[in-house]
């Protein structure tokens, strides 16, 4: 079992930033059938935030990134490297959304970036990398971001006029500051990987493997007809059920086991907010009290890889504590799923707050005409 | 658990009044047995009897005895 061990890194800030306009549940409750209705018993979801004005995993990540930096008044130039966490590039894969930041935020030359697309799983990945790049010599801090779109997915970019979609995503980004620190409390993180579970969350029409395909309704290795629809992919909800409160929770216990502490030695289980129904049953199963583990989908939805982090906001923001031992767990597409043990102080992390700032110098435009 | 215990839990699953499933019943014939009443079977199972169901499991259930038949600790 790998475990990732950590004695030197601390989290100087985390920033969690939202885009402005709130759709509830109640507001389109009519607009759309009593099913979705329904899903929402499972998804807990009762307002979610998602941008009308086409902001990308970039612009929320750069807001929230200078707010963090702002915070503790570290400037661009004192960075030595950016990663961003997306599965939703603002063009294409190669052009990561960490090159746009490095440009955005204003960081030097030498200071390098790049993303890694994973989905919900992303935040233990993200902490794993940065902390072991801040192993060497020469690399002292480094941001972390983040964030997915989810807009693009609806037709037109306007998810209150498409009915049909469970009410369950929404948007946020989050920016984590990490530095060598040689007082730092221990971070350790597992990384878990089932690759056979590929065709269970996915967009089997996403990518180039079936890029030849032109028809409407194709046979999926599990046996399920999968019909295209726009931009949205495929979820296998039995097999992602099992694997979220089963295998996860089997992980959960390993990990503890194996390092001799139990849930009274943490301040707090932060899951995944996959959906609600998931969140009770892996707290449930793991024999923790619901007071222990936060929620941030009731307001904002599953966030996607963003939510792990962005829930760490939600629920300790400005508490009166000096520091808290937090057990994050996140998992998803993959399957992919990760456990962080660490200690985070209240003071370092921001409020969340809404953005609407955009980086206009990158859309589109009407080319001039001749 | 009994088989009057097992419909009780089934009920419950599918979000329908008590004592409205008998064992005979055909699934198609059933509006509320869909992948919401899936989840909470799945999470039933689990709960109760420690077990894992698969997907193809359940897309094969033709009728209430067939899930009946599945509520029981793995031998």
């Amino acid at each position: 079992m790998p475990y990732l061990e950590f004695l030197n890194i601390s989290i100087a800030a985390l920033a969690g930033c939202t885009p402005t306009p709130v759709q509830t549940l109640e507001a389109v409750k009519l607009s759309i059938p009593d099913k979705v209705i329904a899903f929402q018993k499972l998804t807990g979801v009762k307002e979610r935030h998602i941008s009308l004005s086409r902001q990308t995993a970039v612009d929320l990540g750069c807001s929230a990134a200078k707010r963090a930096m702002d915070s503790i008044g570290w400037g661009p130039e004192s960075l030595d490297g950016i990663i961003f966490l997306s599965q939703t590039p603002d063009f294409n894969a190669g052009t990561g959304n960490s090159f746009l930041a490095h440009y955005i935020l204003g960081l030097r030359n030498n200071a390098f970036a790049f993303d890694i697309p994973l989905a919900c799983s992303s935040f233990p990945y993200g902490l794993s990398v940065a902390a072991s790049l801040l192993q060497q010599q020469h690399i002292r801090r480094l941001l972390v971001i983040s964030g997915d779109s989810q807009w693009h997915f609806y037709p037109d970019g306007n998810p209150v006029a498409y009915p049909n979609s469970a009410f369950m995503f929404g948007e946020s980004a989050t920016a984590l500051l990490l530095e060598r620190d040689e007082n730092a409390k221990p971070i350790i993180i597992s990384l878990n990987t089932d690759g056979s579970g590929y065709k269970y969350l996915y967009n089997p029409l996403g990518g180039v493997r079936n890029a030849w395909i032109s028809m409407k309704n194709i046979l999926l290795p599990n046996g399920d007809i999968f019909t295209s629809s726009g931009k949205f992919g495929y979820m296998d909800g039995i097999e992602i059920m099992n694997f979220s409160i089963t295998t996860v929770v089997d992980s959960i216990r390993e990990f503890l086991q194996t390092h001799a502490v139990s849930f009274d030695d943490y301040d707090g289980l932060v899951l995944h907010q996959a959906n609600l129904k998931i969140v009770k049953t892996i707290a449930k199963r793991l024999g923790v009290g619901l007071e222990k583990v936060p929620l941030s989908l009731d307001h904002y939805g599953n966030t996607s890889g963003a939510s792990t982090p962005f829930t760490m906001v939600t629920a300790y923001a400005g508490q009166d504590r000096e520091e808290l031992a937090l057990l994050c767990c996140a998992f998803g597409t993959g399957l992919s799923w990760g456990i962080a043990s660490l200690t985070v102080r209240p003071k370092c992390i921001v409020p969340v707050f809404c953005s609407d700032d955009r980086f206009v110098e990158a859309d589109a435009k009407p080319a001039p005409q001749p | 658990m009994n088989t009057h215990e097992k419909l009780a839990a089934l009920e419950e699953c599918m979000d329908i009044e008590p004592g409205s499933l008998q064992p005979d019943m055909k699934l198609e014939d059933i509006e509320e047995w869909d992948s919401l009443a899936a989840l909470s079977y799945v999470v039933l199972m689990g709960d109760e009897f420690k077990k894992t169901v698969r997907a193809t499991q359940i897309r094969d259930f033709k009728t209430v005895q067939d899930i009946l038949d599945t509520m029981k600790p793995d031998e």
